[in-house]
C-alpha cells in the first residue's frame, strides 16, 4: 500500500446525522477546553485558527464575512450549515444513483481499507486512538468569551456597543471574566469613542491596536498613528499605498483626502511626505526618523533575487 | 555495495568518450557530507585546475546529499560541479537546481554522477535505478530545452525526470544553463560544460526510496519545523501585509511571505483563490504563505496567476505559474513558470520603457515572462542580472556611439521598432543571438569579463556608480548577489570566496523579512553575538562577531549544498513565533542529519565540515589563480574590491546614517579579521599548511608547497621589504 494505513483518530470526522448547530457548539467548547495548551512547544494548531479549521471541516462556508458585516456570526455559521445539511439531503439520493452501477466493481474506500493488511514496521501502529476531552459546561460569561473570540478569528475586533446591544447583562458578564482563567484571553482596548475586545489567543496586540484605529474611523488620526507606529518600531517610512491594503482597503482617493486634510494642523505637525528613488510617495514621523534617513531607507536600491 | 542511512552509498561514473558505466562505493567521501563537497574532492583528486574547463578530462559532477528524497522540508536541491569558463582565474565552480530531479537521482540509487569524456555524438544519460544507458540524443540537439525533456519523457515515460540543455549550451555559450520543465535551472555555464561534452541531458527514474535510521524522529522534526520554525519564502517570519495573528508585518507591503487577504489566484482552475491569512502555526496554509508573483510584480501577479508550485519535500511553493494570455498576441507562450532572476530583469533591455497590456501595471510583468520562458527555452543564462545590465550598457547608448563595439550593420539588424514599441519579441530576439552566438553583441553572453576584454574597456569600467549598468563587487566576472547592501560588510566578505556570486542567503533572509530590526538584531545577536547585526543603511565598522558570522554563512551554505538544504529557506534562524520571541533553531538541521543518517552530528560538526569545503575551495582557487592569472595571491588578485562600493553616494561618508557604503580600510582589516577565522595567510588570503592539515587537507598542502604557492610574496610587499632593507 503506497502510504500505510492511517489509524483511527487521525482525522476528525463528523458523524452526518449529528445536529450541524450542535457540531459546532461542541467544537467551540472542545476548543476551549483545550486552549490552555502551550503554543510553541510543540506542534499545536493555535486555537483561533482551530475554531475556523474546524468550521470548515463541516462543510460551511463560513469565513469572517458575516462578522465584516457586523451580523451575528453564530446566527450566519447556523444558517449556513442548515443550508448545507439541506443540500447535502438533496444531493445524497443523486449521489447514490450515479455510484450504483461501479458499486460492484468499486468497493467502499473505508472497506476496503478495513479488508487491506495492515502495513509492516508502521511506527505509530502502537500509537493510542485520542478521544475527546470530556466538554465542560459553558457560562455565560464564556460563552460571550467564545463570541468576542470568534470575531477575533475573523480579525475583528468587537465593540462594547455591539456587546450591550446584543447581550441584555454584556457589562455584568465582561465584569466577570478577568476572573474566569477560561476567559484569561479576552482582552479590552480603549478606542477614541468605544472600548473594544479581542482575543490575544486569536489576534495579536499590534493588530488589535489597527482594528481599533479602523473601527474608530477617524482617519486623521488612525493614518498618523501608524505612520509614528512604523517610524519608531521597525523603523520605516509609511508607504501611502501601505492603507490601500488589507485591512484598511482605502480608496488611494480617501488617503489623499486624509493626508490633505492632516496637514496644517498641529496634532499632525510631525508627519511628512516623501518620494523615494522609485517615485513612490512615503509619509514618516520625524518624531522617530530624521527626512535624509527615512528618505534613504525608502530608496529601492538594485537588488537581486 | 555497503548499505547507509541517508546515503545512496555509491556514485555513477559515466566516460563519455569511451561510453563506459561504471559504480563506485561512496564511503570514502561522506566526510565531505555529498553533493559540492563530494564533487570537490573528487575533482581535485582526479580532474586538477590545470586542467582546461573543456578538455576531455574534465568532470561535470552532478551531487546530491544524505538529507534529499530523505523527508526533510526544503531538501530538493541537487548541486553540479564543474569548471569556469566565464570567471576570473577558470576556477572550481557550482551550479544550482531545485525541483524534482535530485531527489530523483537519490531513489535511483545514486549520491551522484561524475561525467567526464566527451561523446562523439549528441547523446542524453538515462537512468532507471541501476540500468543505465547513454541513449542518442540526436533528435533533439538544436532543440529547446521544453520540447527536448519533453521528448525525452515521450521516449522514456511520465515518470521520468529530465532536464535539458538548449541552444546555449550546445553553442558553447558561457552563460547557459540547464533546465527542467518547470523553470528549475543550474546555471553558471552548465549548458555549455554538458555542450563541450555533447551530453544533452539527464533522464531519471528511480523506484527506490532513502533509508532513514529514524523515521519518527524525522516526522518529530519536521512537525516541530512547520508548527514553530518555517516562515515565508526566505524564511521570512512576518507576512507582507498586516494578518490579524501577526504583531508584525513589511511596512513596505513587500517580502516573500506574500500572501494575504485579497491577494488572488485569478485563474486557479475551479475559481480563484483568495491566499488570506495563514497562522504561522497551521500547517495546512504554509503553501499559501509564498506567493513570490505577488512578491515579484505587485497586483497584476494576481490577474494572471494559476498557482504556486515548487520543489520536491518543501512547502513553500516559491514558483508561481502563471498563464500571461496577452502573449498570445504576439505568437509567445502564455505558460510560464520560474522564480528568481529569469522574471526579474527582462524590462532592463527596454531602453525606453515597457508598457501595460491588458492591466494597469503589467508591463513588467508580461515583458518578465516572455524573457524568462525564451532563455529557459535557450537554456541562457544571466549571471545575475550581468547578461541584462551589460545588454542595457550598450542598449541605451546612441547609434554612433554603440557602433564603437558592435558593427553598423548589425545595430541596424537589431529589430529597433519592436524596443519602441515595448514589444516582448524584442527581448526574445535578442535571447536567440545570444543563445546562437550571432553577432558581436553575443560576446555579452559570454562573460563580462570575455565583453570587457573584446570591446577594449579598462578595469576601472567594473568602478562605475552607475548601478543600473555595473553592480560588480569585484573584478572576477559575477556581480553582487545578496552583499553589502543587504549584509554590510559581512555580506562583502562571503563574496570573496567563491568563484561566481556567493548564492548566501543567509543574512538576506533577516534583513529582507520587514520585521522590526530590534526583533531581529535580538534573535541575531544571541545566536551569534553582540554587535554582528547592523541596522539598515547604518552601519557600523567591522568587529570580531560580523567576521565570525560571514564566516559562518559562508561554511553553513557548503553545508547546504552539500546535505542538499535549500539555501533560500535554511538555516531556521528566525521564526514567526512571538512566544519563541521570533527565535528560530540553528540545530536543527544537525538533528535532522543525525534522525536520517543515524550518525551524530552537532551544528559545530556541520561547520567543521562546511569549513572543510570552504577550505577546498580556497586551495583549488589558488592553484587556478596560479596558472591562469599567474598570481595565486588571491587577497590581490581574487578578493579585490571595486571603487564603487567605497566611491558611491558621495554625499554620504562611510557609517553615516542613509547608506551601505563602506570604508577601504575597514574593510582590509574586516579581511584580516575572515583570513584569521578561516586560518589563511593574511598577506596571500591563501589556507596555510597548518589549516589544511587540521581538515585532513595535507595532500592540499604538499600541492600547494610544491606548486610554490607558499613561497609567493606579493609584489609591493617585495618592493616595500626591499626598500625597507636598503
Amino acid at each position: 500500500m503506497l502510504f500505510g494505513r492511517r489509524k483511527p483518530g487521525y482525522t476528525t470526522t463528523v458523524d452526518a446525522a449529528s445536529d450541524p448547530e450542535q457540531v459546532i457548539l461542541d467544537l467551540q467548547k472542545a476548543e476551549m477546553a483545550a486552549k490552555k495548551k502551550p503554543k510553541a512547544e510543540v506542534f499545536d494548531i493555535d486555537a483561533a485558527s482551530e475554531t475556523a479549521r474546524r468550521l470548515k471541516e463541516t462543510g460551511s462556508m463560513f469565513d469572517g464575512s458575516a462578522a465584516k458585516l457586523g451580523e451575528d456570526v453564530i446566527a450566519a455559521v447556523q444558517k449556513e450549515t442548515d443550508a448545507l445539511a439541506a443540500k447535502q439531503a438533496e444531493a445524497q439520493p443523486a449521489l447514490e444513483e450515479t455510484a450504483a452501477p461501479h458499486a460492484a466493481e468499486k468497493p467502499q474506500l473505508l472497506d476496503f481499507l478495513a479488508a487491506a493488511p495492515e502495513a509492516e514496521g508502521d511506527p505509530y501502529a502502537d500509537q493510542p486512538t485520542v478521544t475527546a476531552p470530556e466538554l465542560p459546561k459553558l457560562t455565560p460569561a464564556q460563552e460571550l468569551a467564545g463570541y468576542i473570540r470568534s470575531r477575533s478569528a475573523a480579525a475583528l475586533v468587537t465593540s462594547h456597543a455591539l456587546l450591550v446591544s446584543e447581550v441584555e447583562n454584556a457589562d455584568e458578564l465582561l465584569a466577570q471574566m478577568p476572573e474566569d482563567p477560561q476567559c484569561a484571553d479576552i482582552v479590552s482596548r480603549a478606542g477614541a469613542k468605544d472600548a473594544y475586545y479581542y482575543s490575544s489567543a486569536n489576534m495579536s496586540d499590534n493588530y488589535a491596536m489597527i482594528a481599533q484605529l479602523i473601527e474608530d474611523k477617524d482617519l486623521c488620526a488612525m493614518v498618523a498613528e501608524m505612520v509614528r507606529f512604523n517610524a519608531r518600531v521597525y523603523p520605516s517610512a509609511t508607504p501611502l499605498r501601505y492603507f490601500r491594503r488589507s485591512p484598511y482597503d482605502l480608496t488611494q482617493e480617501a488617503i489623499e483626502q486624509t493626508w490633505q486634510s492632516m496637514q496644517g494642523k498641529p496634532e499632525y505637525a510631525d508627519i511628512e511626505e516623501l518620494t523615494n528613488n522609485q517615485n513612490e510617495r512615503f509619509l514618516f514621523s520625524t518624531q522617530h526618523l530624521t527626512r535624509r534617513y527615512a528618505k534613504a531607507i525608502s530608496d529601492v536600491d538594485e537588488w537581486t533575487d | 555495495m555497503a548499505e547507509y542511512y541517508g546515503w545512496a552509498g555509491k556514485i555513477l561514473r559515466v566516460d563519455l568518450t569511451t561510453g563506459e558505466i561504471t559504480t563506485q562505493d561512496d564511503a570514502k567521501y561522506h566526510k565531505y557530507i555529498g553533493g559540492m563537497g563530494m564533487a570537490y574532492r573528487i575533482m581535485y583528486e582526479e580532474a586538477p585546475m590545470d586542467l582546461d574547463p573543456y578538455d576531455e578530462k574534465a568532470q561535470v559532477i552532478f551531487g546530491v546529499g544524505p538529507l534529499t528524497g530523505a523527508g526533510v522540508p526544503c531538501s530538493g536541491r541537487m548541486n553540479v560541479t564543474f569548471r569556469s569558463t566565464w570567471s576570473k582565474g577558470s576556477s572550481i565552480i557550482d551550479a544550482h537546481m531545485g525541483g524534482h530531479i535530485g531527489p530523483m537521482l537519490k531513489y535511483a540509487g545514486w549520491d551522484g554522477i561524475v561525467i567526464t569524456g566527451i561523446s562523439e555524438k549528441p547523446v542524453y544519460l538515462r537512468i532507471e535505478d541501476d540500468e543505465v544507458s547513454l541513449e542518442d540524443a540526436s533528435d533533439i540537439w538544436g532543440k529547446g530545452t521544453f520540447a527536448s525533456n519533453k521528448w525525452m519523457v515521450e521516449q522514456n515515460g511520465r515518470e521520468f525526470e529530465t532536464a535539458s540543455i538548449g541552444p546555449a549550451g550546445e553553442n558553447l555559450v558561457d552563460y547557459s544553463t540547464l533546465n527542467t520543465s518547470f523553470g528549475n535551472s543550474g546555471g553558471a555555464g552548465l549548458g555549455a560544460a554538458m555542450g563541450n561534452k555533447k551530453l544533452k541531458g539527464l533522464a531519471i527514474r528511480g523506484t527506490g526510496s532513502v533509508k532513514v535510521a529514524d523515521p519518527k524522529k524525522v516526522l518529530e522534526l519536521s512537525n516541530y519545523m512547520m508548527g514553530n520554525l518555517i516562515g515565508g519564502n526566505n524564511n521570512h517570519n512576518v507576512p507582507a501585509q498586516p494578518q490579524s495573528w501577526a504583531e508584525y508585518s513589511a511596512t513596505s507591503g513587500k517580502n516573500r511571505w506574500s500572501g494575504a487577504p485579497g491577494r488572488m489566484w485569478k485563474k486557479a482552475p475551479g475559481g480563484p483563490v483568495d491566499t488570506g491569512e495563514q497562522p504561522y502555526n497551521d500547517i495546512n496554509k504554509i503553501a499559501l504563505r509564498c506567493f513570490k508573483g505577488y512578491f515579484d510584480f505587485g497586483a497584476p501577479a494576481a490577474e494572471y496567476t494559476v498557482k504556486n508550485g515548487g520543489c520536491s519535500s518543501c512547502p513553500i511553493r516559491c514558483y508561481t505559474e502563471y498563464d500571461v494570455d496577452p502573449l498570445a498576441d504576439y505568437d509567445l507562450p502564455t505558460h510560464n513558470s520560474n522564480t528568481c532572476m529569469p522574471v526579474l530583469y527582462g524590462t532592463r533591455v527596454y531602453p525606453d520603457g515597457v508598457h501595460d497590456f491588458k492591466y494597469e501595471g503589467d508591463g513588467t510583468m508580461v515583458i518578465n515572462l516572455a524573457w524568462s520562458h525564451a532563455v529557459d527555452d535557450m537554456g541562457l543564462w544571466d549571471n545575475y542580472g550581468n547578461l541584462n545590465r551589460d545588454l542595457l550598457w550598450i542598449l541605451r547608448m546612441p547609434r554612433e556611439e554603440a557602433t564603437k563595439y558592435i558593427s553598423e550593420e548589425e545595430y541596424d539588424s537589431l529589430p529597433w521598432a519592436w524596443e519602441k514599441a515595448g514589444d516582448p519579441r524584442w527581448e526574445v530576439e535578442l535571447i536567440r543571438r545570444m543563445a546562437y552566438g550571432e553577432g558581436d553583441l553575443s560576446v555579452i553572453a559570454k562573460g563580462t569579463l570575455a565583453m570587457m576584454e573584446k570591446f577594449g574597456l579598462p578595469k576601472s569600467w567594473l568602478d562605475r556608480t552607475d548601478g543600473a549598468t555595473n553592480s560588480n563587487l569585484m573584478y572576477n566576472g559575477f556581480p553582487n548577489h545578496h552583499g553589502p547592501a543587504e549584509a554590510w560588510q559581512v555580506g562583502m566578505l562571503y563574496n570573496l570566496v567563491y568563484n561566481r556570486d556567493c548564492m548566501i542567503h543567509e543574512i538576506v533572509c533577516e534583513t529582507g523579512s520587514g520585521a522590526p530590526y530590534e526583533v531581529t538584531k535580538k534573535v541575531m545577536e544571541d545566536f551569534f553575538g553582540e554587535g554582528c547585526y547592523d541596522k539598515a543603511k547604518a552601519y557600523t565598522p567591522i568587529n570580531e562577531n560580523k567576521a565570525k558570522l560571514a564566516a559562518y554563512c559562508v561554511n553553513d551554505k557548503n553545508f547546504h549544498d552539500s546535505a542538499t538544504l535549500c539555501n533560500w529557506m535554511w538555516p531556521m534562524t528566525q521564526s514567526p513565533s512571538k512566544e519563541r520571541a521570533y527565535h528560530g533553531d540553528l540545530d536543527l538541521q544537525a538533528d535532522f542529519m543525525t534522525a536520517v543518517t543515524g550518525e551524530t552530528y552537532t551544528q559545530a560538526g556541520l561547520q567543521e565540515a562546511g569549513e572543510r569545503i570552504t577550505q577546498m575551495l580556497r586551495a583549488m582557487t589558488a592553484i587556478s589563480f596560479q596558472k591562469n592569472c599567474g598570481s595565486a595571491n588571491l587577497r590581490q588578485e581574487h578578493d579585490a574590491i571595486c571603487d564603487w562600493v567605497f566611491d558611491k553616494e558621495p554625499d554620504f561618508k562611510a557609517f553615516e546614517e542613509g547608506t551601505t557604503k563602506l570604508d577601504r580600510a575597514d574593510m582590509e582589516k574586516a579581511k584580516d579579521l575572515f583570513y584569521d577565522i578561516f586560518g589563511w595567510d593574511k598577506t596571500t588570503g591563501v589556507p596555510t599548511r597548518e589549516t589544511l592539515e587540521k581538515f585532513d587537507l595535507g595532500d592540499m598542502a604538499d600541492d600547494l608547497e610544491a606548486r610554490g604557492i607558499y613561497d609567493q610574496t606579493p609584489a609591493g610587499e617585495t618592493a616595500a621589504s626591499e626598500a625597507a632593507a636598503q
